[in-house]
């Protein structure tokens, strides 16, 4: 009698839970969950009042390390699309998730699964023969994209295709979102003027040819303002960086690294090269150094007040520093740091 | 300097083609053959000092181009040709879409639908529609081979020593992979294998390879099993050979542990090497707006795997020695269920609470029945922003009990006794329990220390009697290394120099009364390095 009673208890315990009633969702909303706030914010300027975003890691931590936490799962269980960045950052903690969530619909290799880094130009792509003597490397290359904002506007198409499938009824409003957005960029990286003397389109392709200079000589077309303008003063500049985070963007905006904090990805340096490091500071005068919030302050405070030069903490996702709260302000915050730590 | 140039350039060329309007005047004069030709020879000098200029100008923008890209460091991605790969995916996606209305595609779909159904497809299996390939985005520019199989090697080996003589060492270390010896020990040597198969499955495999005390290699398949990825309703079933499900610590691989030994309270009960078995289970993620998960899990009950239950026959427990026991009805499998929940008070907080309960037949006689159940917690504060992971703070407890029915043991007629004390002595439930808190800090990167406190007892029984055959049987739980009580303080600190390798160094302070003295200490130091695939950790 008493497994019959415990058979029936079990019993009674699921149909309850089964056919409580569900979280309220909002119906015709696609639940979008990204693994980035930066994908997260782009979804929610893309997707507008259509959906729902939720983002797992905060701006504040590491990308690589983000604890799976099984409240994490209950989100994903509920998402219709699932955006990650790829290139593999997020290989540490995105499997046990998705492995719990039991959601078909973003398993890789459905439509629901959106890898972020598609069409992106990928770049520091390991040569073959390389191990993990050279530390914790990507495999599939430099994963962090977004610093660039030309990059950010292809993710918009990424994002936007993903919705559109979702949501095909909304296809225009994501559309008209989306080109809002993708210029809201160029006006932001190229400046207001510039883009309606010459046209986005034409900047972005002449930015990534890496012709733009070249062109405004020529055509004497406006002055470059935005980010790009506001970055000319500082721009062939050098610095010491933490990690290879900011690889996009110093390839954007011309700045350049002379040496990394982190000699090798995912350990910790050691006393000589911090030495060194102090060494080459002073002997060719290098004015700044930077690093990202999450990373002990204590190395590269320390390492910046040996050689005389600027600390300057960047963030790596929307959300790291106070103010970079939305991608564009992202950029904003980004470009006042570096034109203040170089006192330009 | 270079704008000066171009226009010298056009000026040049300005004054060759007036030159040229100029000839072109008819003037036929004898005289004029002459001129010609000079002009002809004024020309191609001039054509020749152009071509020049050209090609200096040339030199000087691809000079200037290069020195920008070094600048920046890298290659912009230019070209026509990558510009056209880094297109948006809106065409191609666009093109791709059938003109189609959304009622026409789902009716489509249902005739699709059912068309497959007539296979013998299971139900649960059918893609949804919209998930199909047809309205998938095509991957542009997708980067990486083909993932086909993560392949790991892991490598434990330890070194140390203990007070305890070795022969008390191997009672005192319950756990397969624990150091037993004085000296070295290869605790677990792991090749991981995992692929997703298909759309519907995913494998994983674990073999391990051990030296055991006596330096024989001995290898294990720990785990082989498919786990499936598209059933509906939060639906997912594992089936194979696994760990069973019980609590925390049972399914972790001894790599994931926060110690360099098993605590005593879990291999009391699961043996040296944990419980798993073939077997199939069943969990449900449930709809509730936390998290909470239902499992459910059927294996077998025999081998020394599953050494609280049917375990291997031959092998002394309690004084009975097991009996073979063949599987007369489902009862004779062993049956686990298991609720474990997840909240989040803080970002920077995460608890993990969990009930797990085991039921299955024991080996002691042919109706005898064996009970777990247990208690698991497991918290852990991280602040948001951590460097690679620290600091933190994290602690488990779990907390088991054991009900084991041995088998009653048939009294002979002892001189004088009377005809009805012929039955049941040691016909008793016996009862264990235990239960092991541990502490890990990461208190600066990459280090971490870890104290635990481990503890195990169990009721007292004894028994010394004649069986029926005329066998002096004797029994006393206070001499049992498995049922006696035993307590445990081990404090670790560990140094990881990347996150694929790490050094433990680790004292034990044990109590146990089959020791000589009591208790004793040992201090072991444990070198891990994980090569291959890059591993994710389940939280």
């Amino acid at each position: 009698m008493r497994p019959m009673f415990r058979i029936l208890a079990a019993a009674a315990f699921v149909g309850a839970v089964a056919f409580a009633p569900a979280p309220a969702r909002a119906a015709d909303k696609v639940n979008v969950v990204a693994t980035l706030p930066d994908l997260g914010k782009i979804a929610e300027a893309v997707g507008g009042d259509r959906v729902n975003v939720l983002s797992i890691a905060s701006g504040l931590q590491d990308p690589h390390f983000v604890d799976p936490k099984p409240s994490y799962i209950v989100k994903l269980r509920d998402a219709d699309l699932f955006l990650l960045n790829g290139l593999e950052l997020e290989v540490g903690w995105v499997p046990p998730l998705l492995d719990g969530a039991r959601n078909p619909k973003i398993n890789p290799g459905a439509a629901g699964y959106v890898d972020c880094s598609k069409g992106i130009p990928v770049i520091e792509v390991p040569g073959s023969g390389t191990t993990r003597a050279e530390g914790d490397v990507h495999p599939l290359g430099n994963p962090h994209y977004l610093t660039d904002p030309l990059n950010g506007k292809l993710v918009a198409e990424t994002i936007a295709e993903a919705l559109k499938q979702a949501s095909p009824g909304d296809a225009e409003y994501f559309e008209q979102r989306k080109k809002e957005f993708q210029s809201s960029i160029d006006v932001g990286l190229f400046g207001k003027e510039l883009v309606e003397q010459v046209g986005g389109k034409k900047l972005d392709r002449l930015c990534r040819a890496g012709e733009l200079d070249a062109f405004l000589e020529k055509e004497s077309a406006g002055k470059l303002g935005g980010w790009l303008g506001k970055m000319m003063p500082i721009r062939g500049r050098r610095l010491v960086f933490y990690h290879k985070s900011y690889s996009y963007f110093n390839a954007r905006f011309g700045i350049q690294v002379a040496n990394y904090v982190e000699l090798k990805a995912g350990i910790q340096p050691g006393p000589g090269h911090l030495a060194e490091l102090v060494e080459q500071i002073l002997s060719e005068k290098i004015p700044v150094v930077a690093t990202h919030p999450y990373y002990d302050e204590k190395i590269p405070r320390l390492v910046a007040e040996k050689g005389g030069a600027q600390l300057v903490v960047l963030p790596l996702l929307v959300g790291g520093v106070k103010g970079a709260d939305e991608y564009l302000k992202y950029f904003d915050v980004i470009t006042d740091l570096l034109t203040q730590a170089y006192g330009k | 300097m270079r704008f000066s140039r171009t226009i010298l350039a056009l000026a040049l060329w300005a004054a060759v083609f007036g030159g040229t309007a100029s000839a072109q005047e008819p003037n036929p004069s004898p005289d004029d053959t002459a001129a010609m030709r000079r002009e002809l020879e004024e020309l191609k000098k001039l054509l020749k000092a152009q071509e020049r200029l050209f090609l200096e100008k040339l030199q000087a923008l691809q000079a200037r181009l290069d020195e920008v890209e070094k600048a920046r460091g890298t290659t912009p991605p230019a070209g026509p040709a990558k510009g056209e790969g880094a297109a948006p995916p809106a065409q191609l996606a666009e093109g791709a879409k059938p003109g189609l209305s959304p009622e026409q595609k789902k009716k489509l779909e249902e005739e699709f639908a059912k068309e497959l159904s007539k296979g013998e497809k299971p139900a649960g299996d059918q893609p949804k529609p919209g998930e199909g390939a047809t309205t998938r985005t095509a991957p542009l520019a997708s980067a990486g081979p083909l993932k086909l199989i993560d392949v790991s090697f892991d490598l434990l080996f330890t070194g140390g020593a203990s007070t305890a003589p070795e022969a008390d060492s191997r009672l005192l270390q319950g756990g397969d992979h624990d150091p037993k010896n004085r000296g070295f020990t290869v605790g677990n040597a792991e090749l991981t294998l995992a692929g997703v198969v298909d759309p519907f499955f995913r494998g994983d495999t674990n073999i391990v390879f051990k030296i055991d005390d006596e330096g024989e290699t001995t290898i294990e398949l720990e785990e082989a099993y498919l786990t499936t990825l598209s059933l509906p309703a939060n639906l997912q079933a594992k089936a194979g050979q696994f760990y069973t499900g019980f609590g925390r610590l049972n399914p972790q691989h001894p790599h994931s542990w926060s110690f360099i030994d098993h605590p005593v309270v879990m291999s009391r009960f699961f043996g040296p090497d944990g419980l798993r078995a073939p077997g199939a289970q069943l969990s449900w993620l449930t709809p509730l707006p936390f998290y909470a998960e239902l499992l459910g899990s059927i294996q077998n009950a025999q081998g020394g795997t599953a050494f609280s239950f049917r375990n291997a026959p031959g092998e002394e427990i309690a004084g009975r020695t097991l009996v073979d026991r063949p599987v007369r009805s489902p009862a004779d499998l062993l049956y686990l269920a298991r609720l474990k929940t997840s909240f989040d008070p803080t970002d920077e907080l995460t608890l993990v609470p969990g009930l797990s309960a085991l039921f299955g037949p024991n080996g002691t006689g042919q109706d005898t029945r064996t009970e777990i159940y247990g208690v698991d917690f497991y918290a852990k504060w991280k602040p948001l922003a951590n460097d690679n992971g620290f600091p933190f703070l994290s602690w488990q407890t779990e907390a088991l009990w054991r009900r084991y029915e041995a088998e009653r043991i048939l009294v002979g007629l002892a001189d004088g006794a009377a005809a009805d004390d012929t039955l049941a002595v040691g016909g008793q439930d016996l009862d264990d329990w235990g239960f092991y808190s541990q502490v890990v800090w990461g208190f600066a990167r990459p280090w971490t220390a870890g104290l635990r406190y481990d503890y195990a007892a169990g009721e007292h029984n004894e028994f010394d009697l004649l069986d029926t055959l005329g066998v002096d049987r004797r029994y006393d739980s206070a001499g049992d290394a498995f049922r006696d009580h035993r307590e445990r303080v081990s404090a670790n600190v560990t140094w990881y120099p990347s996150e694929f390798s790490k050094l433990r160094l680790q004292y034990n302070w044990d109590h146990a009364s089959f020791l000589p003295e009591d208790d004793a200490h040992s201090v072991w130091l444990q070198a891990e390095i994980m090569f291959g695939a890059h591993a994710a950790h389940k939280f």
